[in-house]
């Protein structure tokens, strides 16, 4: 008996568990219909497994293929959020650093330090405003 | 297939693979079969091969998918071509039809 090229795909593909399964669910889903064909053709079930196997291709290159599609679809995305996480750690130091300067001043100062701190709304606010997106990319990145 | 016809088929894969969904929804080895049929048996892909391009194209907005279980319990996962996808592949043909007739009219009388 052929061995199933899916075990092979599976084992190697590199996939978050939810989309890995959906893609060997896919090509679990197209080697059931190529046998299937093959076998209301005439072919035997055993010959029409081992033609489903040769016509599948190499298992460890669609393995490949596939990490990079699926990989490819989010670097864009985290480098967003990577950005807005330094840009709120930038703005949370300023504001500690001000408050600092500002101590060490005189109380009197305090309208300053109240402004500093004001820009951690700032980009908690964006951070919010893109939560949406990055949500919506993440389903997508899990649910293939 | 020769191997410069598979130099040519990667350039032109996706043009292909999108092509197949004009007439409506299917999945993958649907796919696989209808550019062999359309090709007359001309391109015969390494079936698993395919998946990688329609989740390309999918990741692209080109062509959008969906589960269906057949009613004895097979399940398939269907693509159809997204409205961005209608326009890249009408881009794509005109640039192919461009591209072709180029060719054409440089290697006219050789072949």
């Amino acid at each position: 008996m052929a061995e199933d090229p899916i075990t092979t795909v599976a084992r190697q593909l590199r996939l978050r568990p939810g989309c890995r399964d959906q893609v060997i669910r896919e090509l679990h889903s197209h080697i059931q219909a190529s046998r299937h064909d093959l076998e209301l053709a005439g072919r035997t079930p055993e010959d029409a497994a081992r033609e489903s196997v040769r016509r599948f291709g190499d298992p460890a290159e669609v393995a490949e293929l596939l990490t990079a599609v699926h990989r490819r679809r989010l670097p864009r995305v985290q480098s967003l959020m990577a950005a807005l996480v330094a840009l709120m750690a930038l703005t949370a130091w300023l504001g500690t650093s001000h408050t600092f300067a500002s101590s060490a001043r005189e109380q009197h100062h305090s309208r300053s330090r109240q402004a500093s701190v004001c820009h951690l709304p700032v980009s908690q606010r964006l951070l919010d405003a893109m939560r949406p997106r990055y949500e919506q990319h993440e389903r997508r990145a899990t649910d293939c | 297939m020769k191997a410069y016809s598979r130099e040519l088929l990667k350039g032109t894969a996706d043009t292909l693979v999108l092509s197949t969904f004009v007439q409506g929804e299917m999945y993958g080895y649907q796919v696989v079969k209808e550019i062999e049929r359309r090709s007359d048996g001309f391109f015969q892909l390494k079936e698993g091969t395919l998946y990688p391009i329609l989740h390309r194209l999918e990741g692209q907005g080109l062509l959008q998918a969906r589960w269906e279980t057949t009613p004895n319990g097979l399940e398939r996962r269907y693509y159809a071509l997204t409205d961005a996808g209608r326009e890249a592949l009408r881009d794509r043909l005109s640039e192919w039809a461009g591209f072709a007739k180029a060719v054409g009219r440089v290697t006219a009388g050789l072949a």
